[in-house]
């Protein structure tokens, strides 16, 4: 019994120098990692693929509620015609208080199932969020990549942070 | 039958159902929560760092069992239903399924209301680690199968049975069951954070005190579902495992004090292995073999399991993993984000539990058994 799991472990070593061996030298691999945060009215990467950028925003009174309504565009810069499903999330939030989105008074809510072709920048896509203080509000932006590669390290994505001041 | 029949009759049909739905799984269950310890002790020792693919494997390696558990509920609960197995993996697999889970997820963050067809509503449910909904979904199931499986032509059994369940069952299941089954597990949660925020101390202090009660009954595997869906959705649980810890703890400090007090020679031994089973987190024999049989040292040790689970409540001690709630669990305690102090406070209330059932049985002593009763007791679970 103990020579047969002494042969298996050898064997599967053996396997492993094999595996390793054929399948080539290891490359240093890095991906785009974005900055944590961007701004208002400026275009900034959030993955491989996706651009963003946050034109501004204005506000709706609903029943006692104010609702902000973001605007802004997309760049797909990836190989496939994509809808921003696929590519990105945005949410905002107040004093770490994510807010209840809202799609009531948005222009257009197509835009975010329509398919966007490679290269091409789909602009005045609008989301909505109901405020829930007069704070300034932090839209968190994040892209489809799995995890950023840095220094032959994988780590866990994040969101590109956008502060927005809702006062007039 | 009267109704206090018919309802006790329901009552332990139901945690019985509970019992066998959750007793095949719990291998993987503390397996899996094993797993994550072993992460967390790698991390807090610095041979794994958090970004590294290592972290990610042996971090996915543990919760895979949590995350998937959809999966493996089904399996088993088709199983005690009488529902095809598989087909119930697949209805699982289908909730779990990469693309609809974002889509809930998306559409949670956007705000956007998913339909079926264009019309019927499908109200935002997240499956990964959940519990009831696919309990319940499996559940339909097996009343669906049966009727399309006597509704069909025999020619075309093979193809109508699996198209029609599946079909029937998995759209049931996302647009009504489903979203039932997560409203249900949100309502339990909703009521243990209430309790955790208003009274911390009281369901560990009468899970301490009463758990040899529930494992007679067998219902201590109903407890199973609050500990796995509080992992799942808190990524802890304050409330059953810590008692349960006290509680075993407890049995096993009676049992070592009637192994040293008892006269009966053959009793000794007994009382000493039941008691070294009981800190390993598993209580039958100190239960049957001696808590039961002796009853005050059942006393001591609910006791005992009382005021350390009182402890375990005001000190808000979290278990990070299912483990078999005895010395070995104690690892669960170990968190890299929870600090030393949890795992502290944790063996804190082990000893209490352990000691104060010591001495009580001690110092109060209990009935010794006669020479024949001690002999027909040597049980095991």
């Amino acid at each position: 019994m103990k020579n047969k799991l002494l042969k298996l472990i050898i064997l599967l070593v053996c396997l492993h120098i094999i595996l390793v061996g054929c399948s080539g030298q290891a490359k240093e691999f890095e991906t785009f990692t974005p900055e944590h945060t961007s701004e208002v009215g400026k275009l900034f990467q959030i993955d491989s693929t996706n651009f963003i950028m946050i034109n501004g925003g204005r506000i709706i009174e609903d029943k006692g509620n104010k609702i902000l309504i973001v605007n802004y565009s997309w760049k797909n810069e990836g190989k496939n015609a994509d809808t921003t499903f696929d590519n990105f999330t945005i949410t905002a939030s107040q004093n770490g208080e994510v807010l209840k989105p809202n799609l009531d008074y948005v222009k257009d809510k197509k835009k975010l199932v329509i398919a966007v072709e490679p290269g091409e920048i789909l602009e005045d896509i609008e989301q909505g969020f109901i405020l829930s203080t007069q704070e300034p509000v932090t839209l968190s932006i994040l892209g489809s990549d799995s995890y950023f590669i840095v220094e032959n390290k994988p780590i866990y994505t994040y969101p590109v942070k956008v502060v927005m001041d809702i006062l007039e | 039958m009267t109704k206090a029949t018919e309802n006790k009759s329901f009552i332990s049909k139901f945690f019985d159902t509970l019992g066998q739905i959750f007793k095949p799984i719990l291998p993987i269950m503390i397996g899996g929560g094993l797993l994550q310890a072993l992460r967390d002790i790698l991390l807090m020792t610095g041979v794994i760092e958090k970004v590294s693919s290592s972290y990610i494997f042996l971090n996915a390696l543990g919760d895979a069992v949590f995350y998937f558990l959809p999966i493996y509920l089904a399996f088993t609960s088709a199983k005690v239903f009488g529902a095809s197995p598989f087909m119930a993996a697949a209805t699982a697999g289908f909730l779990l399924y990469p693309e609809v889970t974002k889509l809930f997820e998306w559409a949670k963050n956007v705000g956007w209301s998913l339909t079926l067809f264009g019309k019927i509503p499908v109200t935002y449910s997240r499956y990964p680690s959940s519990v009831l909904p696919i309990i319940l979904i499996v559940l339909f199931q097996s009343k669906v199968e049966p009727f399309v499986e006597k509704h069909s032509p025999k020619i075309l059994k093979t193809i109508l049975v699996p198209l029609v369940t599946m079909f029937i069952t998995g759209i049931a299941g996302l647009i009504i069951i489903g979203p039932i089954g997560t409203w249900i597990g949100n309502l339990i949660n909703t009521l243990i954070t209430f309790l955790n925020e208003r009274s911390a101390w009281l369901v560990p202090t009468l899970m301490g005190a009463f758990t040899p009660l529930l494992v007679m009954t067998g219902a201590h595997y109903s407890i199973i579902p609050i500990v796995a869906q509080n992992l799942a959705q808190l990524g802890y649980d304050t409330v059953m495992l810590p008692g349960n810890l006290a509680s075993n703890i407890a049995l096993a400090g009676a049992c070592f004090a009637v192994a040293i007090k008892t006269k009966r020679v053959n009793y000794k031994g007994v009382a000493t292995s039941a008691g070294i089973t009981a800190v390993f987190g598993i209580s039958q024999s100190a239960l049957y073999g001696v808590a039961v049989p002796l009853k005050k040292p059942l006393i001591y040790s609910m006791i005992g399991g009382g005021v350390a689970g009182f402890i375990a409540g005001i000190t808000q001690i979290k278990a990070y993993s299912m483990v078999t709630p005895g010395l070995l669990s104690l690892i669960s305690y170990v968190s890299a984000e929870a600090g030393m102090a949890n795992l502290i406070f944790a063996i804190v209330s082990a000893l209490v539990a352990f000691v104060l059932a010591f001495i009580l049985t001690w110092v109060f002593g209990f009935d010794d058994l006669k020479e024949e009763d001690s002999q027909e007791n040597v049980t095991g679970e």
